[in-house]
């Protein structure tokens, strides 16, 4: 939010004070933006953070935002996994491919990422967003996934060898590769996926399972 | 039962990814993304100095994207304009318009204002059965009241390559004046009388001139724009001495500073500078994209009943204070997205929660976050949600969900779309039994305070005036449905109290003598009132209010709403008792009182257009007719117009004829990106007359009731899963 908007909201009386809900978030909106323009550079995360913490745990980094995260297990469903960070941020994982933001801005809402076990040559992305005049904009595009041999990535630090699979996306919204890391059983490691346009690619590895 | 455990809680302390801070990146990003998209194929349709799309004083056939906004201010040879337009829909937009010419000198006037409303149709897309078609538009301008600047046009615009266009179109009425060839009839003179009445007679009538010019867009934000005007202000050049007209041809350039703000400079007419500036945006494209809002409880799948029968079993339901234990739960969760659990009732298969929500603009996403709470609190082997929206104790609708539904289409592909589809929809029923209702729900007290600017506009003697007020409220939820509510305000800073103009009205002064209140009532109670909400039956609605109503009257008022909840269509009834309060907005009385009341038919048309007919009697004592038309837009932004007609002659009404206005509601949460059910109302009368002027009463049924109905939550299906 820039200063000109609070101005903006302030003049039309959108801000208040008082003990409800609808009186108090303007403030609260305003309280918080000038918090987050003063606070100081956030501490990177650093592998001596974990600990002897045991838990599943997913690192998240998101350079648009320059921004970076632990997540933690929020729910189980099969295959879809949904991390959150501790102020529920939202990550939603198939597989280990993301299908799902939840708190970043321009969320991505669902999406036909493909299964990575089994997925090669050509496929058809599909990724849907709560678009600008609030309906369902879909986005899709043709892919093709491949797989570009073993490579050494860093997990928080820690040097980590893996099999690397692109999958390579052309559509109207333009070009996009996701990257994905395998383990020998075939799971995602570690994988970069674009996100959407003002959020872009995050980077996300499995630190314990 | 949910397998989420405290994870997330357990990482306290640690480096989150920073929510708020990360805004003014994002809206880097969406600027160059939008800056880059805007490379594109076609130029921009720009803005004439009239605050319609076209040249530089003649208008042209392109419009401006679906929902545009627009603010421009222009000024040249003393004339200033300021004009507000707005794309109503694709291919129809309307405009509001604010004149001033200096050195007008006659009729009593040293600065002459003048009020006027456009409207525009495109009739043809450019390329539309052919790529040689011109985009075709036909206007009305200054179509109503006195008519000073009133022509009307039929236009064509054709796109020579994508940077260079050209214009050519025909002017009837102030845009025939000056070169025409031909004659389409007589033009009546207007027949001012008070203003403010459509002149039918005139439009396309008398002489018709041929006016055009071209555009061309060398650069993303540079337009370069040459014209022939058909407009001879003859008005103003001849008759008045306000500027010299030596040509036909205008010229200059306008420059798009940034997205949305524009300034332009132009040569007019051979003998004047002329400058201009624009400030635009669209509802539809808010500051941020998305909203940052915290993620929803994800929804808790149960186990399949052959892997673990005993899960699904209903023993719990013998189980003592069962529900008092999981309505207790659900509370607690329902608190952490910004709701309350009103009441809750369950069995062994289904479960009813009302639901009181104060956080989420969008009915369909709190609707999906209760929805995702009921999976993570209920046994398994309930699998029927009812989820009754309440509001001010009012139960609003009720929508049913399958459990299996809910589990199934969280993360899926068009899963707001088909969650809504499954939904089914129905009349909520009575208020239920006191036992069901959450403990502590009522007898809450709730207060803010708040700024609060009134604004006064089109005084002759000063166009804008305004007051920004302190206003501090409080509520009272006394018993479901009963609600009290207080406010008082008091001036910070302004000049309403400075207007030493009376009235001159001839009818009773409900309204025209607000500046007595303005001056006398600081500080002043606003509103003193107690309200009972209730549902009478089937499809129906019900309100009661009594006491300090609005700042200028108090007494009774009563509705009664007819909305089935499948339904476009309302019908309302509003029976009211007012007697006007005393101009210092104590608790006194004057010795004017009123019986005032509508039936009113509500309609929704769909992707947020509704209009809304009203006949009855107004605060003056006068009968009559109001129509309205607005336009929601799905993030809460609204934009309408009203007119009403009434038994008040125009010349008993005085300057304008007739009321009539603009309404602008503003969110707060298109701002900061994330759900807010807060929001800003602002309208624009074209003049504080007594005619046609409806009682204030806070609450009105038909709003509160739309929102969480069929149709609006299935045109915000997109939000139900975030």
């Amino acid at each position: 939010m820039r200063w000109s908007l609070i101005a903006v909201a302030s003049l039309l009386g959108l801000t208040a004070c008082g003990n409800s809900q609808d009186g108090f978030e303007g403030y609260d909106a305003i309280r918080q933006y000038v918090r987050a323009q003063t606070a100081p550079p956030p501490q990177p995360l650093t592998r001596a953070m974990i600990g002897d913490f045991t838990d599943p745990l997913l690192y998240a980094a998101l350079p648009s935002r320059n921004a970076e995260a632990f997540l933690g297990i929020a729910m189980v469903d099969g295959p879809i996994v949904t991390w959150w960070t501790q102020n529920q941020v939202a990550l939603i994982l198939r597989d280990g491919a993301l299908i799902g933001t939840r708190g970043l801005g321009e969320d991505l809402m669902a999406s036909s990422a493909p299964d990575l076990r089994v997925a090669r040559g050509t496929s058809r992305r599909i990724n849907q967003y709560i678009g600008p005049d609030d309906t369902t904009l879909t986005l899709a595009w043709a892919c093709e996934v491949t797989e570009l041999g073993m490579e050494t990535v860093a997990l928080l630090g820690q040097a980590w060898t893996g099999k690397r699979v692109d999958e390579t996306c052309d559509g109207s919204a333009g070009k996009l590769v996701n990257s994905y890391w395998l383990d020998r059983d075939g799971s995602i490691r570690q994988a970069r996926q674009w996100v959407s346009p003002s959020v872009g690619y995050i980077t996300i590895q499995r630190l314990i399972d | 039962m949910t397998r989420a455990g405290n994870v997330g809680a357990g990482l306290t302390g640690w480096t989150a990814i920073r929510r708020s801070g990360s805004c003014a990146a994002a809206l880097g990003i969406t600027l160059a993304v939008a800056a880059g998209a805007q490379a594109q194929e076609r130029s921009r349709p720009t803005l004439n100095f009239y605050g319609v799309t076209g040249l530089i004083d003649m208008p042209s056939a392109e419009s401006q994207p679906n929902g545009q906004i627009s603010t421009t201010i222009s000024n040249f040879g003393g004339i200033t304009r300021t004009t507000l337009a707005f794309q109503i829909a694709p291919r129809l937009s309307g405009a509001f318009r604010y004149s001033a010419i200096q050195d007008w000198n006659s009729g009593g006037f040293a600065t002459y204002y003048d009020r006027g409303f456009d409207l525009r149709l495109r009739a043809i897309d450019e390329g539309q059965w052919a790529s040689w078609v011109p985009a075709v538009t036909i206007g009305l301008q200054d179509f109503a009241g006195t008519g000073l600047y009133s022509g009307e046009y039929i236009v064509a615009t054709k796109h020579l390559t994508d940077q260079l266009k050209i214009t050519a179109g025909l002017g009837w009425g102030r845009l025939g004046s000056s070169g025409a060839f031909g004659n389409t009839g007589t033009r009546p003179p207007i027949d001012i009388g008070e203003g403010g009445n459509p002149n039918t007679s005139q439009w396309f009538r008398g002489p018709v001139a041929p006016f055009g010019g071209i555009e061309w867009q060398p650069t993303d934000r540079l337009t370069l724009k040459a014209e022939y005007s058909s407009d001879a202000y003859t008005l103003e050049s001849d008759e008045r001495g306000v500027f010299d007209r030596n040509s036909s041809f205008n010229f200059g350039a306008t420059y798009e500073v940034a997205d949305g703000f524009a300034i332009g400079a132009y040569s007019m007419y051979g003998s004047e500078l002329g400058v201009f500036a624009k400030l635009s945006f669209n509802p539809n494209d808010p500051p941020n994209p998305g909203s940052i809002e915290p993620a929803p409880a994800p929804v808790a799948v149960r186990v399949r009943r052959a892997d673990d029968p005993g899960a699904w079993s209903t023993a719990w339901t013998q189980e003592a204070n069962a529900d008092a234990i999981i309505a207790a739960d659900i509370e607690t969760w329902l608190a952490r997205e910004g709701m309350a659990l009103e009441a809750f009732e369950v069995n062994a298969t289904e479960a009813t929660l009302w639901l009181q929500n104060d956080r989420y603009n969008v009915a369909a996403q709190a609707i999906g976050r209760a929805a995702r709470i009921l999976t993570r609190t209920l046994p398994a082997s309930v699998e029927v949600f009812h989820i009754i929206p309440v509001h001010r104790g009012l139960p609003i609708s009720r929508i049913t969900l399958q459990r299996s539904d809910v589990e199934e289409l969280a993360n899926a592909l068009n899963g707001g779309a088909q969650i809504v589809e499954r939904a089914v929809f129905s009349d909520p029923g009575p208020r239920p039994a006191w036992s069901a209702y959450a403990d502590g729900r009522y007898s809450k007290f709730h207060w803010g305070l708040e700024p609060d600017l009134e604004l006064s506009f089109f005084d002759p003697e000063q166009p804008v005036r305004g007051d920004l007020d302190l206003r501090l409220w409080g509520r009272y939820e006394a018993l479901p449905g009963l609600v009290l509510n207080g406010a008082v305000a008091g001036r910070i800073v302004g000049n309403l109290d400075q207007i030493d103009r009376t009235s001159n009205s001839e009818l009773p002064r409900v309204r025209s003598d607000f500046a007595l209140y303005a001056r006398e009532g600081d500080p002043g109670l606003s509103e003193l009132t107690a309200a009972y909400f209730f549902k009478p039956g089937r499809n129906l609605y019900g309100r009661a209010t009594v006491g300090y109503l609005e700042p200028m009257f108090g007494g009774v008022s009563t509705e009664l709403l007819w909305k089935p909840v499948e339904s476009r269509l309302a019908l309302g009834a509003e029976l009211n008792y007012a007697v006007q309060r005393d101009y210092d907005m104590q608790l006194g009385f004057q010795d004017y009182d009123v019986v005032t009341g509508h039936l009113t038919a509500y309609y929704g048309f769909g992707n947020g257009y509704e209009a809304q007919i009203a006949a009855g009697r107004y605060l003056a004592g006068d009968w009559g007719t109001t129509v309205a038309f607005r336009r929601t837009f799905r993030n809460g932004w609204q934009l309408g117009a009203f007119a009403t007609f009434t038994d008040v002659s125009a010349e008993q009404f005085g300057e304008g004829s007739f009321d009539k206005g603009i309404e602008l509601t503003v969110p707060l949460s298109w701002f900061i990106g994330q759900p807010s059910r807060r929001k800003s109302r602002t309208v624009l009368r074209s003049l504080a007359r007594d005619g046609g002027q409806p009682l204030i009463v806070a609450d009105r049924l038909y709003p509160l009731v739309r929102d969480y109905q069929e149709y609006w939550i299935d045109d915000t299906s997109a939000r139900f899963w975030r």
